[in-house]
């Protein structure tokens, strides 16, 4: 039996509907917006070149959420850098101060509780694939967005007060 | 599920998902651009690549360059074997008797040199691993290992060392599958394709004896592994095919001949040796020992057969028979402290009804240049679940069955050492082992487990059965218990790091 492969179109398709949650997430591994587009242009490149080993468009994109999520920690690994970059100023804008504070303490939260998080709202993925691309139990996803939301949380009413 | 998240706190997500891309803009020219010159770059590596391939393996592991060869695999440190496979190693490898191969034996510090281990392939939780070894007795083995276990290698297969490989002997044209797959212990029907397979099989499957093949898996990295439900027509032989779809092996599982490979009266030749299915038959001489626990009764015979009954298994052993079991017997002795142990396990099991045969000499199982005879201290079935600190299955074998007292000793000691050795090593201990405070998250185990954790007040304390004691010095967290023979059994931890200087478990638990 041969194993269909996915065309490139199906993978240009992929890249233009989700680029910005790509980019999302991989700013979040590396800490620099400028790097983190360069890792999901390799790993949409990585794809291009193999898409002959993957079986089909289903398994696309969890694969994809694999390769930017392993080059991104490859790139921080490679920068010997602790995680994401300092916190930006604060905005004065309405809300924004929020965002500022949140941006911080994600980059303060643990490496999978970060990954976790952005996984769930950047990719929009279900616990199941999350457990899958973090190589965890969808449990142990729960429990670790649970700890994540917990220490957000906690925080942040630090931050307000 | 769901998930607490407050609606500001979530806002703030949300915003942050389109706030970090804001400033890029998808250019797919440039991914199109990227994956061409990879493509140039992978074709100038795969050209370099395939010339230090052949220079190192056939330097390495003296694999030919045809499609009847395997991948050449990643090499492993022989240090991540466990002692007990080092010892087994440095006994193949200097033709010594396993028990003699003492820790400090010179053998064993030359195993770098006399064996090669490399991975060809991690699947389904299972690792795939080439074996090579050089010295007096070369011989090469092909090993199957769970991710989760102590042991580097679970199942293993070798040629009986010192001999030539045998014209035709796998990888080669003639025998291009060495299949492992194991069997459902009742029933006999294949339970899970697991093998090791040349560069041209690309695909392994089963045949039905309505004609058809069934839960095919194709060959990833020379290996194939696949879990299947027995079908309800019965399955006759395993069939392997190439790129083109032509079949280029078959071997039987049932006693039909489906494919033809049985020769004519005139022109037989001894089969070639399947231990897991088919062992070589071993002559039963006179029944040495035997013993009974659980229900399941063992009789071990001269020379080295154990025959385990499992007619009266009790309903709990019955019920994880099901989920793929191995068994064998044990060789132990206590020196120096400390119990040395070598288990002669055959790996899964063939078919067999209520009956089991494990040849643990001769043709079946694992062979070792100098086969360790009866007496053993104790026989033992082995259920494939995961082992965790505290959990529902407990620190004891499936059916432990000693022999004498000494295998009872080892048994109780082995299970209190795994007590000692899980929580050591559990995820949560080697966090707290790592924190530069370890006493809030041992005292935080300690109040959740009051009847298992203790803090003990001075360093030469032992907890006491069934209980696991922790005392935290300067530099150093000591943990132990004791065995219900009364034996004490320590692991110390030096703090802040995951070393651990010294330990009195021996081959009884694996800790890190």
């Amino acid at each position: 039996m041969r194993v269909a492969a996915v065309s490139a179109v199906e993978i240009e398709g992929l890249y233009r509907r989700r680029f910005a949650a790509f980019v999302g997430l991989a700013a979040a591994v590396t800490g620099d917006q400028g790097e983190a587009v360069d890792v999901v242009q390799d790993s949409f490149a990585k794809a291009l070149r193999k898409r002959r080993s993957i079986r089909s468009a289903d398994s696309l994109e969890p694969w994809l959420w694999r390769v930017v999520l392993n080059t991104a920690r490859d790139r921080r690994r490679g920068r010997r850098s602790g995680g994401p970059s300092a916190p930006e100023p604060a905005v004065t804008t309405n809300g924004y101060e929020t965002d500022a504070a949140v941006r911080a303490l994600l980059a303060e939260l643990p490496e999978r509780q970060r990954e976790a998080i952005f996984l769930r709202y950047y990719a929009d993925l279900d616990y199941e694939a999350i457990a899958e691309l973090l190589g965890i139990s969808a449990g142990t996803v729960a429990a670790t967005l649970h700890a994540a939301h917990s220490a957000l949380r906690e925080r942040l009413e630090g931050v307000r007060r | 599920m769901t998930t607490e998240l407050s609606p500001q706190l979530r806002q703030s997500l949300d915003r942050l998902v389109g706030y970090e891309a804001l400033d890029a803009q998808p250019d797919w020219g440039d991914v199109a651009g990227r994956a061409a010159r990879g493509r140039r770059r992978s074709v100038v590596l795969a050209i370099l690549a395939c010339f230090a391939l052949a220079v190192f393996v056939s330097a390495a592991f003296a694999f030919g360059t045809d499609l009847w060869q395997l991948v050449a695999g990643k090499p492993v440190s022989t240090k991540r074997l466990s002692p007990e496979e080092q010892r087994m190693f440095a006994s193949l490898a200097s033709g010594r008797p396993i028990l003699r191969t003492q820790p400090n034996d010179p053998a064993l510090r030359r195993l770098g040199k006399d064996v090669s281990v490399r991975r060809l392939a991690d699947q389904g939780g299972y690792t795939f691993y080439v074996i090579e070894v050089r010295g007096r007795y070369p011989t090469r083995c092909f090993a199957t290992g769970r991710a989760w276990k102590p042991r580097l290698f679970g199942s293993m297969e070798c040629p009986i060392p010192g001999r030539r490989p045998e014209p035709g002997s796998f990888p080669s044209a003639r025998n291009p599958v060495l299949d492992q797959s194991e069997f459902a212990p009742r029933g006999g029907e294949v339970s899970r394709l697991v093998g090791f397979a040349a560069v041209a099989v690309k695909k392994v499957g089963l045949l039905t004896a309505a004609g058809d093949v069934i839960a095919s898996v194709p060959v990833v990295n020379s290996t194939y592994l696949k879990t299947i439900r027995p079908p309800a027509t019965g399955v006759e032989a395993i069939v392997a095919f190439d790129g083109s779809g032509r079949r280029v092996y078959c071997e039987d599982v049932a006693a039909n001949d489906r494919c033809g490979n049985r020769p004519a009266p005139e022109h037989v030749t001894p089969p070639r040796p399947s231990p897991q299915r088919e062992p070589r038959p071993v002559r039963l001489g006179a029944l040495v020992q035997r013993g009974k626990s659980q229900g399941v009764s063992v009789s071990v015979y001269d020379p080295g057969v154990a025959i385990f009954d499992l007619s009266a298994a009790s309903p709990r052993v019955v019920k994880r028979l099901g989920a793929g079991v191995s068994a064998g017997c044990l060789r132990t002795r206590f020196l120096n402290g400390r119990w040395l142990s070598d288990d002669l396990s055959s790996g899964a099991l063939g078919r067999g009804g209520d009956r089991l045969r494990v040849d643990l000499v001769g043709g079946g199982g694992f062979m070792l240049p100098d086969e360790v005879p009866p007496p053993y201290q104790g026989c033992e079935i082995s259920g494939y679940y995961g082992r965790r600190w505290n959990d529902a299955f407990g620190t004891r074998a499936l059916v432990e069955i000693p022999l004498g007292e000494a295998g009872r000793h080892f048994f109780n000691d082995r299970a209190a050492a795994r007590d000692l050795a899980y929580f050591v090593r559990s995820g949560r201990v080697q966090r707290i082992r790592l924190s530069p405070s370890p006493r809030p998250g041992l005292e935080a185990l300690a109040r959740r487990y009051p009847h298992r954790v203790v803090e003990l007040q001075r360093k030469d304390q032992f907890a006491p059965e069934d209980k696991i004691g922790f005392w935290i010095g300067p530099g150093t967290i000591r943990f132990t218990t004791t065995s219900s023979t009364g034996r004490r059994l320590f692991v110390v931890a030096k703090r802040r790091t995951l070393k651990l200087p010294s330990q009195n478990l021996g081959d009884l638990a694996f800790v890190f």
